[in-house]
Parts: C-alpha cells; sequence; structure tokens
C-alpha cells in the first residue's frame, strides 16, 4: 500500500499546495470583498438604517444567481471572464477566480445574517453617540458580530474546499483533482482513500480552529 | 437649553401612516431634570429620540443652546450629538468590549486626545462607583452595574445634556433608586440637563424638577416642582398630575 503513495508522494504535496492557493486566495476575496457585500446587503435591507429596495434588490439577485449556479457551468461560463483577469483560463490561478466570486456571493449571505444578529440597541447607542458610517460599522457592527463572522468565514472555507475539488476540469489541481486521477482512473485505491483522509483532517482542523476562535471572542 | 418647535413623527404603516407625535412644543431648562412620563405607546421613546434627531421629525424644528439641529448637515450634527449623552432601557453596551473599552469608544469618535484618554475613562467609571470593573465584560455584570458602565459611557465627552429612555425600567426597586441617585449626582455635581422618559409615578416624584405628560402624540400637561412640591390638578380626574401628586383639589401637597 505504501508504495503507491511513496510514488506519488511528490504530486500529493503538489496537489495539497494548489488547495491552498486556491482556497487562501479564495478566503481573501471572501474578506477583502464578501465583507462589504455583506455589509452592504445589511444595511440596505428594508427596515435597515441605509434602507434602500433598488440597490438592495440588485444585489441580491447577483449573489442568489452566483449561488444557484450549478458551480461546473459558472466555472464554465465565467472562462471568458478569467481569461481577462488572469489572462488565461487553464491553471490554478485561473481557477481562483470562479472560486472567488462563489467565494465572494457565499460569504456575503452569512456576513449578513451575522450582523443582523446584532441588537438593533447597539446600533441606535452608536447612532447616539455621534458614530460615522466607518465607525458604526468596526467600533460596533464587525466587534458584536465578530464570533458569527469568524463561524462564516469557517463555513464558507470548507464549502471552498469542496468547490476546490472539481477545478480539475480546468486544470487547476488541488487535492480532489490529485484523488481522481491518480486514485480513481489509475484503479490505485489506496492513494483515492489517503486523498480523501487528507481532505477530512484539513476540513475538521478548520472547523476546530473556527469554532475555537468564534468561541474565545464571543463575550456576549 | 433644549427647544422643540412644534414638532410632529409618523410612521409608515401598511395601511396609511401613524402619528407618533404631533406638534410638540417644550422647552427644557438648562440644570433640569425633565420627567416625560406617559403610558405605554405614547411617544415618549419617539419624542427623545427627535431630541437627538436620531428620528428626523417630519416637520417643526430642535434647537440646542439656540442653535437649530433640525437645519444642520449629518457631520455637524454627529458632533452635536457627541454633546448629547443617552442612556437606554436595555442599556446597549457592547457586549464584545470592556467595561472600559466601551467607555473609550465616545471619546475616539470625538477625537479626544489619545494620552488622555485612559485617564478620563478613570474618571468616568469612578464617577459611577465602577474602577474597579474597569477590565470586566458587561455580561458579567449586574443590570445596575450595566446601567452604570453606560452612565460612565455617556458623560466621556463632557456632555450638558443626558437623555434617559426609561433607564430603571429593566432593574429592581432599590437598583432603581441606586441609578436615580447617580443621574441626580450628574445633575447637581457635574451640572448636566437630564430628560428623563419614563411610565413610573416613583421615578418622576423622586429626582424631576420638570414633568410632561404625553398622551396619543402630544403633550397635554406640564408642571414643574416648587418648594412646596409639585401642584395637584384642580380637578379630581385621575390624571398623571394628581397621580403624582396624590391628590387634586389645586393645593400643594
Ligand atoms: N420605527 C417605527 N415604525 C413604526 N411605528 C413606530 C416606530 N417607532 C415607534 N412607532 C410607533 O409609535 C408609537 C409610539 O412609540 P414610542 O416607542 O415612542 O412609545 P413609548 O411612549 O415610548 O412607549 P413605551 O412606554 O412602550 O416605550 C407606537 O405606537 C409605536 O408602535
Ligand atoms: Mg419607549
Amino acid at each position: 500500500m505504501f508504495e503507491s503513495l511513496q510514488q506519488y508522494e511528490a504530486q500529493m504535496w503538489e496537489s495539497i499546495g494548489e488547495t491552498f492557493v486556491m482556497v487562501g486566495i479564495s478566503i481573501g476575496a471572501a474578506v477583502l470583498l464578501g465583507l462589504p457585500l455583506g455589509t452592504l446587503l445589511y444595511f440596505t435591507r428594508k427596515g435597515q438604517l441605509y434602507e434602500n429596495r433598488g440597490l438592495s434588490a440588485l444585489l441580491n439577485a447577483v449573489v442568489n444567481v452566483v449561488r444557484s449556479f450549478p458551480f461546473l457551468l459558472l466555472v464554465v461560463a465565467l472562462i471568458p471572464f478569467t481569461r481577462f483577469v488572469v489572462g488565461t483560463a487553464i491553471g490554478t490561478m485561473a481557477a481562483t477566480v470562479p472560486l472567488s466570486i462563489v467565494a465572494i456571493a457565499y460569504y456575503s449571505r452569512l456576513v449578513e445574517q451575522s450582523l443582523l444578529e446584532v441588537p438593533r440597541g447597539t446600533i441606535e447607542a452608536a447612532r447616539a453617540m455621534g458614530a460615522s458610517k466607518i465607525a458604526l460599522i468596526f467600533k460596533f457592527l464587525y466587534v458584536e458580530a465578530r464570533s458569527g463572522l469568524v463561524l462564516g468565514l469557517t463555513a464558507s472555507t470548507i464549502s471552498f474546499i469542496s468547490f476546490s475539488t472539481v477545478m480539475g476540469v480546468v486544470g487547476g489541481g488541488g487535492v480532489g483533482d490529485f484523488a481522481i486521477r491518480y486514485g480513481y482512473q489509475r484503479f490505485e485505491t489506496e492513494v483515492m482513500v489517503y486523498a480523501i483522509i487528507v481532505m477530512i483532517v484539513l476540513v475538521q482542523l478548520i472547523q476546530f480552529t473556527g469554532s475555537t476562535v468564534a468561541r474565545l471572542l464571543d463575550k456576549r | 437649553m433644549l427647544t422643540l418647535h412644534g414638532v410632529s413623527k409618523s410612521f409608515a404603516l401598511r395601511e396609511g401612516s401613524y402619528r407618533a407625535v404631533q406638534g410638540v412644543s417644550l422647552s427644557v431648562e438648562a440644570g433640569s431634570i425633565h420627567g416625560i412620563i406617559g403610558a405605554s405607546g405614547a411617544g415618549k421613546s419617539t419624542l427623545l429620540r427627535l431630541m437627538n434627531l436620531l428620528e428626523r421629525p417630519d416637520e417643526g424644528q430642535v434647537l440646542l443652546e439656540g442653535r437649530t439641529l433640525t437645519e444642520l448637515p449629518e457631520q455637524e450634527l454627529r458632533k452635536e450629538r457627541q454633546k448629547m449623552g443617552m442612556i437606554f432601557q436595555q442599556f446597549n453596551l457592547v457586549s464584545n468590549a470592556t467595561v472600559s473599552r466601551n467607555v473609550a469608544i465616545p471619546l475616539e469618535l470625538a477625537g479626544y486626545p489619545r494620552k488622555q484618554r485612559k485617564e478620563r475613562v478613570q474618571e468616568c467609571l469612578s464617577f459611577v462607583g465602577l474602577e474597579e470593573k474597569a477590565g470586566q465584560y458587561p455580561a458579567r455584570l449586574s443590570g445596575g452595574q450595566r446601567q452604570r458602565v453606560a452612565i460612565a459611557r455617556a458623560l466621556a465627552n463632557g456632555p450638558k445634556l443626558l437623555l434617559c429612555d426609561e433607564p430603571t425600567s429593566a432593574l429592581d426597586p432599590v437598583t432603581t433608586a441606586d441609578i436615580l441617585g447617580v443621574l441626580q449626582h450628574i445633575n447637581s455635581e457635574l451640572g448636566v440637563t437630564v430628560i428623563i422618559v419614563t411610565h413610573e409615578m416613583d421615578v418622576v416624584r423622586s429626582i424631576c424638577s420638570h414633568v410632561s405628560v404625553m398622551e396619543e402624540g402630544r403633550i397635554v400637561d406640564s408642571f414643574a416642582r416648587r418648594e412646596t412640591g409639585f401642584l395637584p390638578p384642580a380637578g379630581h380626574t385621575g390624571s398623571y398630575r394628581e397621580q403624582i401628586t396624590g391628590r387634586a383639589g389645586g393645593a400643594y401637597v
């Protein structure tokens, strides 16, 4: 059994690296763009501080379309855009584009949900203190919602790992692709099992870390 | 100190709109403790929120020391709000921030000199008697202690006016007396004008120098404490004034 593993060890490590790149960049996109988008979704909702029906409907439509698109079809549909952004539609970097777009849409929705849990009274107090929009967001909203934001990012990360497994179709590589190409297609069952175990351990670790951090941050 | 001129506020409902505050004019004297009392739904909280423009009036003006708040752009209005403290029934502290951090936030918002913040936080906490709780999170405090933190937070920027929305309604009678004592202390020691919305007669009796009675969005009665107490109403109608003074007939208690 270990023979076959040794034979593919280099490829295994390479694929783990690819998964980290794809998921890491998606997390970056989720935080840098999904967090502001989720905040905007929250603020423009009916009854919220910057209620805006038109913008709210537009943002919701975009987020829902991205989230409801079958992922493989989204990857294909985005090929021209991917080529425009990274210069090629093939490879690990190319694979990060559709992944990041899904990541932004996914996380923004979870951000919106977390922010909705912040008591209205907290926002009222912030406004009564003369807080600016930026101060309201960073000194009140994100502080009160921080454990939810971390849990949301944890759940999203795990979804991105799952999405990243199919990126083999555009040559993105990653552990999932490794399992299929070396394990499934070459009938090396041990290799496939090994790759799956790696994925499981990875997901467990992420969930454990996320839950722990969220718990430590929560003083409510 | 604070003046309202014909202030009204309606809320859009599914069928038509609801007039929560209707043409209220009111003048709050500097240095007073002004109670606003009325039944649930009378519009007391809305009226209080109109005073610092958390709610924009549909008509009428709000003046703070001669400045017309209703004409100010948002940014200047924020500056004015920093001169008014506000406390709430549910305290509304930032629960993921320590007690001292809660008090420091308004200082940061107002651009209080960084080096003096710590000292100012200490000062405010010792005013409400909570120095030793500085490092705790609000969840570990009792209701009365939380309201004290909220008061310290409201005082941080040295406001001239303190707006209180049912500040004791979530507290037991002993703690209520405690918090009312703190509010009275703020008024007498720091010269802060206090406006206090309540539905509790005892709150008015124990600390208010002026009272306005609200009913269905209007102020229906206003009276001040004299040396001899509040002037009872002329007739026996079961009014708030009668209940507060404990009698009718127009003679002092
Ligand atoms: N944002 C809002 N949207 C719609 N209606 C509102 C809103 N705020 C207040 N109202 C309505 O306005 C009326 C007055 O509300 P307000 O909270 O000012 O009353 P209150 O005197 O403070 O009552 P309570 O003692 O229960 O706090 C109520 O009928 C309430 O339902
Ligand atoms: Mg109220």
